[in-house]
């Protein structure tokens, strides 16, 4: 007996993972499902990784409303002006575009970055001048020594 | 610039048109309050602690062991230390700092003025920028949970240091928030943070530590097809 596979699958022109904030993301949505779906839904959404608990926020969403069992469709949709995917030493932020059923029983996941000049924003770690209470703190244990 | 006839009152009224008056993350007094409370709090306890094990000595039992008492005796007596810094620091000179744009983008030029009250006893001042991200997290320690947040400072420039008494008694400056960096971002665990530290060195006495966070903006859309535009011209040239 065929079991038949649901399928949605994401495709960003040109294969472009980085963007510019307020640019247009062009790609192409193809499914193959095994019954009928209300809608197919695709939300643009940004979320945290790290040390942190975990932020998240849907951006922008589409949906294709009583969508053949079958097809493909292309779409257009523009980002947000912010925020900017950066990534530092405790805590980062990721772009990502989805497609879904509903209750997400199918869905592709596709990455992306989105900065002003398409460059990644890598916050490093830098020494900070000791002032107040440090700088006392510091002063009694370089006494000590 | 005429020293005797600027007031607190009269500065904050007379900043240049456009300027802004930054606030301070946390007032000298709020930094006492908070200080006092919790010296207050471990020195209850403590004491509490002390009383109850002298008791049982002089009764001839040994609950536990004097040494243990050494932490949180030495803990409370920091912190009256503390109380003590800050309650001298309340008598600190006053100071007022404005920007020519609180919400500032990335590389955008701007103004920081500062003016310091009763700044005779000020040998130093330095200025600095300061970006960091903070994430909040929740811990579990002996059934308990908690939440705990770290902190990781990206920049921190220098904007000025002086100690010059005219610069330090008032003054401007000019500077930019760096270009490609992150904006601020405030999300419920996750944030991204700008300030302006300014720090007085004060001879035998607490130094001034002032923190005033701003915000640092997103390009709105014009600003980016500026910046566009001049990558695309400084492509085709380079």
């Amino acid at each position: 007996m065929e079991v038949k596979m649901d399928n949605i699958t994401l495709f960003l022109k040109d294969g472009k993972i980085t963007y510019r904030p307020g640019e247009t993301i062009r790609g192409e949505l193809l499914w193959d499902l095994s019954q009928e779906v209300q809608d197919i839904t695709i939300n643009i959404f940004w979320y945290t990784n790290g040390i942190g608990e975990q932020d998240s926020e849907i951006a922008v969403t589409e949906k294709i409303s009583m969508p053949l069992q079958k097809g493909r469709q292309s779409f257009e949709i523009e980002l947000p002006l912010a925020p900017y995917s950066y990534t530092g030493q405790i805590t980062e932020l990721q772009w990502a575009i989805e497609a879904t059923t509903m209750k997400d029983k199918v869905k592709d996941v596709k990455e992306f970055s989105m900065t002003p000049d398409k460059r990644e924003i890598v916050l490093p770690k830098v020494e900070e001048k000791a002032t107040g209470v440090q700088k006392f703190l510091q002063s009694l244990g370089k006494k000590r020594t | 610039m005429d020293k005797t006839t600027l007031h607190l009152n009269d500065y904050k009224t007379s900043s240049s048109a456009g300027e802004t008056i930054l606030k301070m993350k946390a007032s000298p007094l709020e930094k006492f309050v908070i200080m006092l409370v919790a010296a207050l709090l471990a020195s209850g306890i403590t004491s509490f602690l002390v009383i109850n094990a002298v008791e049982s000595w002089r009764k001839g039992n040994f609950e536990w062991p004097f040494c243990f008492l050494i932490i949180p005796v030495l803990l409370s007596l920091g912190l009256i230390g503390m109380v003590a810094y800050y309650f001298i620091a309340l008598f600190n000179s006053r100071l007022v700092v404005t920007i020519s744009n609180p919400r500032p983008q990335p590389g955008e030029k701007l103004t920081l003025g500062w003016k310091i009250f009763n700044a005779a006893s000020v040998d130093k001042l330095e200025i600095y920028l300061k970006g960091k991200e903070n994430a909040t997290f929740r811990t579990k320690q002996d059934h308990k949970e908690g939440r705990e947040t770290r902190e990781n400072t990206f920049a921190f420039l220098k904007l000025l240091e002086t100690e010059s008494r005219d610069a330090i008694y008032i003054g401007r400056t000019q500077f930019a928030v760096p270009p490609g960096t992150m904006h601020s971002f405030d999300g419920k665990n996750n944030k991204i943070q700008w300030e302006i530290v300014l720090h007085g060195n004060i001879k035998r006495r607490p130094d001034i530590n002032c923190e005033y966070p701003i915000t640092v903006m997103p390009f709105d859309q014009e600003s980016l097809h500026k910046l566009l535009r001049s990558t695309e011209n400084g492509g085709e040239n380079g």
